[in-house]
């Protein structure tokens, strides 16, 4: 069974102080990380700016998760209870962002009828 | 206080039960945030330009400031559960209370920013000067979308300082050894998970 917390009742008090470290650099990293977030949203990244922000932003919600909630010294039977969460909202934002993003394209269509079809600047097909 | 309830055969299955339910809890409300994040997405990809220059004109100062604040606050929270794992009580209580001040500056520091966009005439709904001067752009989703997902967010802040200041109540009384931490991990976990809706609620509505 489990201890009651992860490391609850540990002896070693070297070892606590390890862990208090840990979490201070934890929280320096993440005050690093946004630092380069704000930084990086002054340059002209065009297209790239909001993928790179979302990666930083991936990178500090896993230090968030991995080092102050101890998500992954939890039980198996939490962590899958939180990843079902996670993995909803992927496929929720996925399928939906795709729909809308290629709802104006037009259907697939056979090669020798789409180079006869051509198509209105948005992509759409002529009315 | 008897810290073992009696339909627990040990206190390593109470805290394992307490820590699923939290989790399942953090996975509901992450799912509540889901929507918001997704239709943030759909309209994005629908009006793109509106959306940059609805960026442009969020308050990145504030907005920026206030990503800080929630980020200290939230090394603090993990702190005072390590603290209290060491028996070190007042050091935790500490700690949780310079959480709870932390929140209480951001929610200052929100209230700052609503009212620099209602000052410009943007208030919920597309409601407002700003849209009455931009009626053919589509500026209504950003703004709308913008506080639903921030007065939501705000909400919780308020409600993981409340969460906080009961458990630190309990926690200064005693209630809670160094044995019998889940109750306070508990609590500090839901304000991570405030933190964690935070990290990606800044980058969509005040950087890129």
């Amino acid at each position: 069974m489990a201890p009651l917390l992860p490391g609850v009742g540990d002896a070693d008090s070297g070892a606590e102080r390890a862990h208090a470290r840990k979490l201070a650099l934890a929280g320096l990293a993440l005050l690093a990380l946004a630092g380069l977030s704000f930084g990086l949203s002054y340059l002209r990244l065009a297209a790239w700016a909001l993928p790179i922000a979302l990666l930083i932003a991936v990178a500090k919600a896993s230090l968030v998760l991995s080092c102050f909630m101890e998500f992954w010294r939890e039980a198996v039977s939490v962590r899958l209870a939180a990843l079902t969460a996670l993995v909803m909202l992927l496929l929720l934002a996925t399928f939906t962002i795709a729909d809308v993003a290629t709802r104006e394209r037009p259907p697939l269509l056979p090669p020798e009828q789409a180079a006869l079809t051509p198509l209105t600047p948005t992509g759409a097909l002529p009315p | 206080m008897n810290e073992l309830a009696d339909h627990f055969d040990s206190p390593e299955r109470q805290a394992h039960a307490a820590r699923l339910g939290m989790w399942v809890f953090l996975g509901s409300e992450l799912l509540l945030f889901a929507g918001l994040f997704t239709l943030y997405g759909a309209y994005r990809a629908k009006f793109p330009a509106e959306f940059a220059e609805g960026v442009r004109h969020s308050t990145k100062l504030l907005g920026s400031l206030n990503t800080a604040i929630l980020l200290v606050s939230s090394s603090f929270a993990a702190l005072a559960v390590e603290q209290l794992r060491r028996a070190r009580r007042g050091r935790a209580v500490a700690l949780l209370l310079a959480t709870q001040a932390c929140g209480v500056v951001f929610l200052v520091l929100k209230f700052m920013e609503y009212s620099e966009h209602f000052a410009l005439g943007i208030y919920p709904g597309g409601q407002g000067r700003f849209f009455a001067a931009h009626a053919s752009a589509h500026f209504e989703p950003f703004w709308t979308l913008y506080f639903l997902t921030t007065g939501l967010h705000a909400l919780h802040v308020a409600v993981g300082i409340l969460v906080l200041a009961f458990t630190t109540l309990a926690l200064g009384r005693g209630s809670f050894g160094p044995k019998f931490i889940h109750p306070v991990h508990n609590a500090t976990l839901y304000w991570h998970l405030v933190d964690l809706i935070w990290i990606f609620v800044w980058p969509l509505y005040y950087l890129a």
